[in-house]
């Protein structure tokens, strides 16, 4: 299960770059693709695999180059010939190089590539490249994605789907495209062939902070149903069931030694007083104590390890993980079971049985009446919290045979606070305070991933240069934290603080800058560049409470003027109030949907205006 | 039948293949097992160490021990053949290193979760009967020891190919049972076997320090006494020691203990301040200074240097110089009688000037970005041939050597490759010297990391093509330049947005010279610009008109004509990275830019460029005034922290520089400025200023700022006037000025 570790940015208010599209120019385009697929059932071996023929021509539009050709094989995928052709002729010199590829965060795969470089050797000349591929087991088939890196001016997609295979092709992400479809019916082979004709498609855009391909790229979902053949019915995914008896198959029965892993519960356990203190224990203790490391080899894909071997190497990836949570806590006499799951990268739920649906596996614990999920890899994340990427998922549980299909709970912005409360002084041009911080959620997660990150005589000097938002003037002293081993709880901090020149003084006033960060301050979206909504990492719940006492003989005579932001998606508010001799500032930045649509740019860029418009006035005192 | 006999052939050679696949790895177990039996078994005290100082208890890890041991021998063997027998060199390398590393935290358990490695090549090659043996094996094992003591020894057969064919074969492990707060010991060793003949091993780099501290290491060469060795140790790194061991191989040996942490503070040369020691040796054939048997102590700086002398006198009497320039040089300068007849700066520019140009390469493949504004020029041929043509104009000249400031010392070479040369000019003309650094340098020009360095000058003695280089080499130091010569100047236009205060408009012509501008130029300028300010030096027809002259080149330069253009609209985000560098922060709009000088010539060497941009974070609003941060108009200075301000080593600037800011700030209608007094100040110590003027003229104000610092370098004592000025021009920065409406 591919699974994707979170890729969490301390200071992600800040980021300012949001229209990075990788655009690539319109040199190369691809002038004519064909992508045909073709069910062949062999009798002798009783199998049904998918013959896949892959013909590219690119076209170079201005001027010569050449370009990295890559199609990636796996354990269920082979490539079984390559030709290339360069203006026509066969390109003899060009040899592919077949290498094992390294995908980003898991350890060991089995995906590989073939790789060439292809040229394109003048303004109109043409390089063409046919693949022919065999994918051994239609469960592996499960999409065909029309767009490419580089524009595509006709593409054909040509499935023929003999009479004896029961597939259905789910078309996914068509509106806005020029897709057209024909079906005719090869009575010769008895078979319908399906013809998607592509036409001027644009190349696929890589965008920052953006929904997963299957989200916004014109695709089919292809679900292998079953295969009526000679030898009788040979059933893939029909339906749920069978999806979910598949992946039974390969968990009933993993052998697990229950006797290292109850003696190994029992020691995590061993000062824990109440059930609940239990499950926290196993589960921050697995936080701590097991590593990520994913394995995708094979079948490894989908079948995890067993509960002691992940104990005893103290790593696993996701499935290991997930299984060894369950065995220590029914080791402790919990009900706890393994649950399938598709993180919010992916469009799919189950009502669309495939393997394309889920890449993730986590830990149900059934206690008191409720369902907790327990995700292992999800490190520092406190018990009955969730990460933004499963919320709302649906998620399968095991229970025996049979399975429980339901969802991960959804939380709100609420679970994940970060607040800021402070008391401050002016002391000529300085502001001298103390200032409490705490982090709750996946603002907490956020803290701990980065401290662990860091190395451990830099976390005090890392930590508060975050909190400085690395500014020199910002001298950070007594500062205090909570117990940084303790995940349950939320992260709290304490210091003082002397902001030099945080004060501007001139004649008889005092201008004060009341917000140091400015969260968001040049987070706008370039309207014309981006092309995809923008998905925050999880909801944000940032508040600062601040009071600043104002100095003897001095009057306020000027202030920013409040603002009040307040939408279904996000709220800004910033207020500055005069109480007695305090002037108290409170501001809140809420993003309750962390799915940012395309369309709401143009209005979440006049919102941050109004914050900029605040951030840019500062509150005059003036000496009566 | 045949087919049949071809498959009973292809089976039994199959069959074949997997067997000695499966005896190979049945003889890689059993070598695996040894080693793992001769490793865990020796090491000593070091690695029996549990206990960490309470010093390093903070640390992220600590290594406990660390050795690496390199061993070698050289063996005759007497290969039969069908055609005779013949006597081949078979050559062992052994390479063990071996770590013992408490883990304190997550950061370092990441580190040293996982190890990857080639596991093993086989490029033995088989010519005929021939068979030449070629083979890489890698060993790795690790034990990790927990901090009740518990040992467990990691399954190494866990690993996984990543690469797993026949002859070469690459291995990924994932160390298990390892956690924060154990120990891990581990190993990795590699045994080569050659008969491919000797190659040079090395130079390998021993620091006195690491990413960790380091209670003890030790580094152990045992090399046959058929091998030769040359070793350096440096900045105060002791001696390694030498000794003979039974059978005569030489040992050499290094011993540390309590070893802290490498650090890197700003403004460093790290060859000229890290202890450490370096180690290359081989066999009889390698390119080392020993001979088979020696031990060789460096530094090598007079052999290395008698060795590019032969180069360079090989050079020119087998004939390998270029003097196909010449042809061009005399059409440039209208005939061999003109061309004789001109004074010695402008035969050396043109020649300086061509070979760069020719350097700078085509653009054939259509390659037109940037990048090649970092390429390196081919400095050794370049200085003999431009030599050699120099001297067939009577333009007297000597090679030079030179070491830069962040390499080792000119008395310190240990390599070959340590020398960077270059030309001096001897004639009575401007240009003294030419080096080939980079493309940006004109001529006569002097890198900023050559200068104040030590250069060893040939002279060569005769006219003829057989010469030779006098054996007496004269020393020089090159000049430094002074602040003067460095200089960036700017001139600031600052205007307010009159719908948007808060706004400005800046307006900025920054001029650079000397060691100030090569930066710019290669990030700044487009390589079509730079080839064809060249062609334009060197008379050259601009090379899309050369394309178009040929019918059969005509469609290549079109296509090249769009490969630049669209490479011309890069040049804006080029221009932005350099604003967004100069200010910390992004323009909120690129209005226009120009290159108004690229700098590339030597009668125009400043670099010009001008760029017109709007900011919104300079300016706040205070009731009905402005607060601005008038201050930060010049740039963003770097402010210490108290980390940064404490250092115990000499100080390795760039280079002597100035900085010279002219701001024209235009107030708005209905405003005026107060706080423009605040912006006078002057510090000053004998190494370095910083001096700012402000005065009101209308409505504009005016502000100056020079920033200088008189010397490249600067030792340790000096840190504290540094300060001074750093501090100075980071407060600078903060300064702002209240724009305050009039009534």
């Amino acid at each position: 299960m591919k699974y994707i570790l979170p890729n969490l940015f301390i200071c992600f208010l800040f980021l300012t770059k949001l229209c990075n599209a990788a655009t690539k120019d319109s040199n190369i385009v691809i002038a004519t693709a064909k992508d045909n697929y073709a069910f062949v059932y062999n009798k002798k071996s009783n199998e049904v695999k998918i013959q896949q023929y892959i013909g590219t021509t690119y076209l170079c539009n201005d001027f010569r180059t050449s370009l990295s050709v890559v199609e990636s094989y796996d354990d269920k995928t082979s490539i079984d010939d390559v030709k290339i052709y360069v203006d026509g002729s066969k390109a003899k010199y060009i040899t592919p190089k077949y290498e094992y590829y390294s995908v980003n965060n898991i350890f060991y795969s089995d995906a590989h590539i073939c790789y060439f470089n292809l040229p394109l050797e003048k303004k109109g000349s043409t390089s063409e490249v046919y693949f022919e591929k065999t994918i051994s087991d239609p469960r592996y088939f499960t999409s065909i994605f029309f767009s490419d890196e580089y524009k595509i001016i006709n593409k054909e997609v040509v499935i023929t789907l003999p009479k004896w295979m029961k597939i259905e092709l789910k078309e996914m992400n068509f509106a806005g495209y020029l897709i057209s479809k024909t079906s005719t019916y090869d009575s010769k082979n008895d078979a319908d062939i399906i013809t998607y004709t592509i036409k001027n498609m644009p190349m696929q855009e890589r965008e920052s902070h953006s929904p997963g391909a299957t989200y916004t790229e014109p695709h089919l979902l292809v679900l292998c149903k079953y295969a009526d053949v000679q030898e009788g019915k040979i059933t893939y995914f029909n339906t749920l069931d069978n999806q979910y008896a598949w992946y039974r198959s390969l968990t009933k029965d993993l052998e697990n030694n229950s006797a290292t892993i109850k003696a190994q519960a029992e020691l995590i356990t061993k000062d824990a007083v109440s059930k609940t203190d239990k499950i926290k224990k196993i589960f921050y203790w697995l936080h701590d104590n097991i590593r990520y490391i994913a394995f995708e080899d094979g079948i490894a894909g989908f079948k995890p390890e067993k509960a002691d071997e992940v104990l005893r190497k103290k790593y696993g990836d996701c499935k290991g993980m997930a299984n060894l949570t369950k065995e220590l806590l029914k080791a402790l006499g919990f009900d706890a079971r393994l649950c399938w799951i598709g993180t919010n990268h992916i469009a799919y739920d189950y009502s669309t049985p495939s393997i394309a649906v889920d890449n993730h596996m986590i830990c149900a614990l059934l206690f008191e009446g409720k369902t907790y999920f327990l995700d292992a890899t999800e490190n520092y994340i406190s018990f009955n919290e969730y990460a933004e990427r499963i919320q709302g998922r649906q998620v399968l549980i095991e229970d025996g045979d049979k399975f429980i299909k339901t969802n991960v709970p959804t939380t709100t912005y609420l679970q994940n606070i970060d607040e800021e409360k402070s008391t401050w002084v002016i002391n000529g041009t300085n502001l001298e305070g103390t200032v409490n911080r705490d982090w709750h959620g996946e603002e907490k997660v956020n803290i701990f991933s980065q401290l662990n990150a860091i190395k451990k005589e830099k976390n005090m000097e890392a930590f508060t240069k975050y909190l400085s938002d690395d500014n020199k003037n910002y001298a950070i002293t007594n500062f205090t934290t909570t117990d940084l081993t303790d995940y349950d709880k939320p992260v709290k901090v304490s210091f003082n603080v002397k902001y030099s020149n945080a004060v501007t003084s001139f004649g008889n006033d005092l201008y004060v800058d009341v917000d140091f960060t400015k969260d968001l301050q040049s987070f706008t979206f370039d309207v014309k560049e981006r092309t995809k909504d923008y998905w925050f990492y999880y909801k944000l719940n940032k508040k600062i409470d601040k009071i600043i006492t104002i100095p003897d003989g001095y009057v306020v005579t000027s202030m920013p003027s409040n603002i009040a932001v307040k939408n279904a998606d996000y709220e800004f508010v910033a207020t500055l109030t005069k109480q007695q001799n305090k002037i108290v500032y409170a501001k809140t930045i809420i993003i309750k949907n962390p799915r940012l649509s395309k369309s709401k740019f143009e209005q979440w860029n006049a919102d941050v205006e109004k914050l900029q418009k605040f951030y840019n006035e500062q509150i005059v005192l003036n000496k009566k | 039948m045949k087919k049949i006999s071809i498959l009973l052939l292809a089976i039994s050679f199959s069959s074949t293949i997997v067997q000695a696949q499966k005896k190979d790895e049945v003889k890689y177990k059993e070598r695996a097992a040894e080693i793992q039996e001769e490793i865990w078994s020796s090491g000593g005290k070091p690695f029996e160490v549990t206990a960490i100082p309470d010093e390093y208890k903070n640390e992220s890890a600590v290594v406990i021990a660390k050795t690496l041991l390199v061993t070698n021998s050289s063996k005759y063997r007497y290969k039969f053949s069908l055609f005779g027998g013949r006597l081949a060199t078979r050559l062992k390398y052994y390479t063990t290193l071996r770590e013992r590393v408490k883990i304190n935290d997550k950061a370092a358990l990441e580190d040293y979760s996982t190890l990857e490695y080639k596991k093993n090549l086989n490029a033995t090659a088989s010519i005929g009967f021939n068979k030449i043996v070629e083979t890489y094996k890698t060993y790795v094992g690790a034990k990790i020891i927990k901090a009740d003591g518990t040992k467990t020894v990691v399954n190494v057969e866990e690993e996984v190919l990543t690469k797993n064919e026949n002859k070469d074969k690459e291995g990924k492990l994932a160390i298990s049972n390892l956690q924060v707060g154990d120990i891990l010991d581990y190993y990795v060793r590699i045994e080569e076997v050659t008969e491919n003949g000797a190659d040079t091993r090395g130079p390998n780099v021993f620091p006195l320090g690491g990413e960790y501290p380091i209670l003890f290491y030790n580094v152990k060469y045992i090399l046959d006494k058929k091998c030769g060795a040359d070793v350096m140790s440096m900045n105060g790194a002791r001696t390694i020691g030498e000794t003979e061991a039974d059978g005569d191989d030489i040992i050499l040996e290094f011993t540390e203990k309590n070893l802290p942490k490498i650090k890197s503070p700003i403004w460093s040369s790290f060859a000229r301040q890290m202890p450490y020691h370096v180690i290359r040796y081989g066999f009889a054939g390698a390119s080392i200074m020993a001979n088979p048997g020696q031990i060789k102590r460096g530094p090598f700086t007079d052999a290395y240097r008698n060795r590019l002398k032969e180069y360079y006198r090989n050079t020119i009497i087998y004939r390998q110089i270029d003097f196909s320039p010449e042809k061009a040089m005399t059409e440039y300068f209208g005939g061999k009688k003109e061309l004789k007849n001109q004074p010695a700066d402008s035969i050396v520019n043109y020649l300086y000037n061509y070979f760069k140009w020719r350097q700078y390469g085509d653009f054939g493949n259509m390659s037109v970005d940037n990048d090649r504004n970092n390429n390196a020029l081919d400095w050794y041929n370049l200085t003999v041939t431009i030599s050699e043509i120099l001297r067939d104009y009577d333009i007297d000249n000597d090679i030079g050597l030179i070491c830069n400031r962040y390499s080792g010392r000119l008395n310190e070479v240990f390599g070959l490759g340590d020398f960077e040369p270059f030309l001096k000019i001897n004639s009575e003309g401007k240009i003294r010297y030419l080096t080939f650094t980079d493309f940006f340098h004109y001529a006569g020009e002097i890198p900023s990391s050559y200068q104040g360095e030590n250069a060893i000058l040939f002279t060569r003695e005769g006219r003829d093509r057989k010469p030779k280089y006098s054996d007496t080499e004269t020393p020089i130091k090159l000049p430094v330049a002074k602040s003067n010569e460095n200089v960036v100047d700017e001139n600031i236009n600052v205007s307010f947005d009159k719908s948007n205060l808060l706004d400005i408009v800046i307006d900025r012509t920054v001029k650079e010279t000397g060691a100030m501008k090569q930066s710019d130029q290669k990030n700044l300028l487009l390589a079509q610009d730079v080839d064809q300010e060249l062609r334009i030096l060197l008379k050259k027809i601009n090379l899309l008109d050369a394309y178009a002259e040929e019918k059969k080149s005509r469609a290549k330069g079109e296509e090249l004509k769009t490969a630049f253009d669209k490479e011309r609209e890069k040049q804006k985000d080029y221009i932005k990275a350099e604003i967004n560098g100069q200010y910390d922060q992004e323009a909120k709009t690129l209005t226009s830019y120009k290159i108004i000088n690229n700098g590339l010539a030597l009668k125009a060497p400043v670099l010009e460029f001008n760029e017109v941009f709007t900011m919104d974070k300079f300016v706040k609003k205070v009731g009905n005034n402005f607060l601005f941060n008038i201050g930060n108009v010049i740039g963003s200075y770097n402010k210490l922290d108290e980390k940064e301000r404490s250092r115990t080593s000499d100080i390795y600037m760039p280079c002597a520089r100035t900085l010279k800011y002219t701001v024209t700030i235009n107030l708005p209608d209905g405003y005026t400025a107060k706080g423009i007094d605040e912006l006078n100040k002057k510090v000053e110590n004998d190494i370095a200023s910083l001096v700012t003027t402000a005065k009101v003229e209308g409505n504009k104000i005016i502000t100056t700022v020079t920033r200088i610092f008189n010397n490249n370098f600067e030792p340790t004592a000096n840190w504290d006037k540094l300060l001074q000025i750093i501090d100075a021009s980071a407060a600078y920065n903060e300064m702002k000025i209240l724009l305050e409406k009039t009534k």
